[in-house]
């Protein structure tokens, strides 16, 4: 799921948001990426919403993660230390692509050969 | 030798609509365009506890300066000290006719040498040197260059401004084609950029140029101002500036030559690295400030370069001290277009006690 905030977030706007992120939070392992590139600003209040939101998808084994954070975003986040909670992406399509699993090869149940001398 | 001075504070508007008669800003010049930080210009927020004009006005009245009058953008006049000069100005008339205003009165009284400057950048020129090569070069007017250009620190031959029959700026413009340049080899900080002011507070922590901190040296490399507090548990690592009767909470971390300057509050456990933190300002607890210039409610950040406009005072905002001084400030001067006057204002009330 992906969430675009606005230029200008504030507490209830948040709350509106993490409304939103309740249907999503029925699906295990939920995977949220929150588009920050158009904010310029953001309240406390809203970060605190954001830190609940990350709380509520990590008690389902999902993860939060940020794409494309504003310069005034980042500023934010690296003032209230939430920039080391929160997993950051220079994108959001990097932030989406981080979801991925890498794939896992099968096993060969033959014994590798030993390798020429 | 009666030598009266003029320092103007302009803001970014005045300086790029109408420099007026004074020399204009030049590529690769320092006659910069004053820089607004946080509302408000370079020159009239603190450095280690004296703002670059008190540091400018001081300096001239160690070199022998007479009379310096501080004229800002919106025409706002403060005399430096009583005596025979009347105080025209109570309201926002326009630079110009504050400034001729000036001028006038310095020469009814016998002014034989006029000192302009703009602040601007900031300089530690030898004032005596300057003045002195200016009577001896017999030109009408002198102006200090350094190595990048022309300086806003103009001597004009009171005489040159007597003699002719058009207004003072008129008179000044045609001196300016016949100007004598003192080169000089100081420290100079442009100003121009909030970086500069972050440089300019970081040279004067490490003494690269001139600035003392205002207070006491409790330890080498940390100033603290008169009446501040630092609980045990904080950590203030050198060189570092407390300001007078500010706080640091307990658990606090103040590191990278930061200066938080008067009646500041840090609350617990934030710590504040490579920054200046302007008078009056509040931190909340547990932040992390770093590489960032804070102060009346708003945080530049140095690094990405934005301005954060703060509307949590959780966060940042401004002590109940400084909210007090902000009132007591508008009550003795009444209503100021802007910001800026209001500090100079201030700043001279304080200096000088002389109003009317």
């Amino acid at each position: 799921m992906l969430l675009t905030l606005p230029e200008r977030v504030d507490g209830k706007l948040a709350r509106t948001f993490a409304g939103d992120l309740n249907r999503e939070l029925m699906n295990d392992r939920p995977r949220i990426v929150v588009d920050l590139s158009q904010v310029k600003q953001i309240d406390s209040e809203a970060l605190d919403t954001l830190l609940d939101c990350m709380v509520a998808v990590a008690n389902r084994d999902g993860a939060v993660k940020l794409g494309g954070v504003s310069p005034e975003a980042a500023t934010m986040l690296e003032l209230t230390r939430m920039d080391r909670v929160f997993e950051m992406f220079p994108t959001v399509a990097e932030a989406a692509s981080s979801f991925s699993v890498a794939r896992l090869e099968p096993v060969s149940e033959q014994a590798p050969e030993p390798a020429a001398a | 030798m009666y030598v009266g001075a003029i320092v103007t504070i302009a803001n970014r508007a005045r300086c790029e609509g109408d420099s007026g008669n004074l020399p204009r800003k030049r590529p690769g010049s320092h006659q910069s365009t004053p820089q607004l930080l946080l509302g408000s210009p370079f020159a009239t927020w603190d450095v280690l506890g004296q703002s670059v004009l008190d540091r400018t006005l001081d300096r001239l009245r160690v070199f022998g300066i007479d009379h310096v009058s501080v004229i800002s953008e919106d025409g706002l006049c403060r005399w430096s000290q009583p005596g025979p000069f009347t105080y025209k100005s109570s309201t926002a008339a326009g630079f110009w006719p504050a400034w001729d205003s000036v001028v006038s009165q310095y020469l009814n009284h016998g002014m034989a040498t006029l000192l302009l400057v703009r602040l601007g950048p900031y300089v530690e020129l030898d004032v005596s040197d300057f003045l002195r090569f200016h009577r001896e070069s017999r030109g009408p007017l002198t102006q200090a260059h350094h190595s990048p250009g022309p300086l806003d620190l103009v001597a004009v031959d009171a005489k040159q401004l007597r003699n002719a029959e058009h207004s003072f700026r008129a008179r000044l413009s045609t001196m300016i084609a016949n100007r004598r340049e003192y080169k000089f080899n100081g420290y100079l900080n442009a100003l121009a950029e909030p970086a500069d002011f972050r440089r300019l507070v970081e040279d004067a922590l490490r003494g690269r140029c001139g600035i003392r901190p205002i207070g006491q040296e409790v330890e080498p490399g940390i100033w603290v101002g008169q009446g501040a507090q630092i609980e045990r548990s904080a950590n203030v690592l050198a060189p570092a500036y407390i300001g007078a009767n500010s706080y640091v909470r307990s658990s606090c971390t103040i590191s990278g030559a930061s200066a938080v300057e008067k009646q500041c509050e840090v609350d617990c456990t934030t710590s504040v690295d490579n920054c200046c933190i302007l008078p009056g300002t509040y931190l909340g607890m547990g932040l992390n400030v770093s590489n960032a210039i804070v102060g009346a409610g708003r945080l530049f950040h140095l690094g990405r370069g934005v301005e954060l406009q703060m509307n949590d005072d959780r966060l940042i905002g401004i002590t109940p001290s400084s909210r007090q001084l902000t009132r007591s400030a508008l009550a003795m001067f009444g209503a100021v277009s802007t910001r800026a006057s209001r500090t100079a204002s201030l700043m001279k009330a304080r200096r000088f006690g002389h109003f009317r």
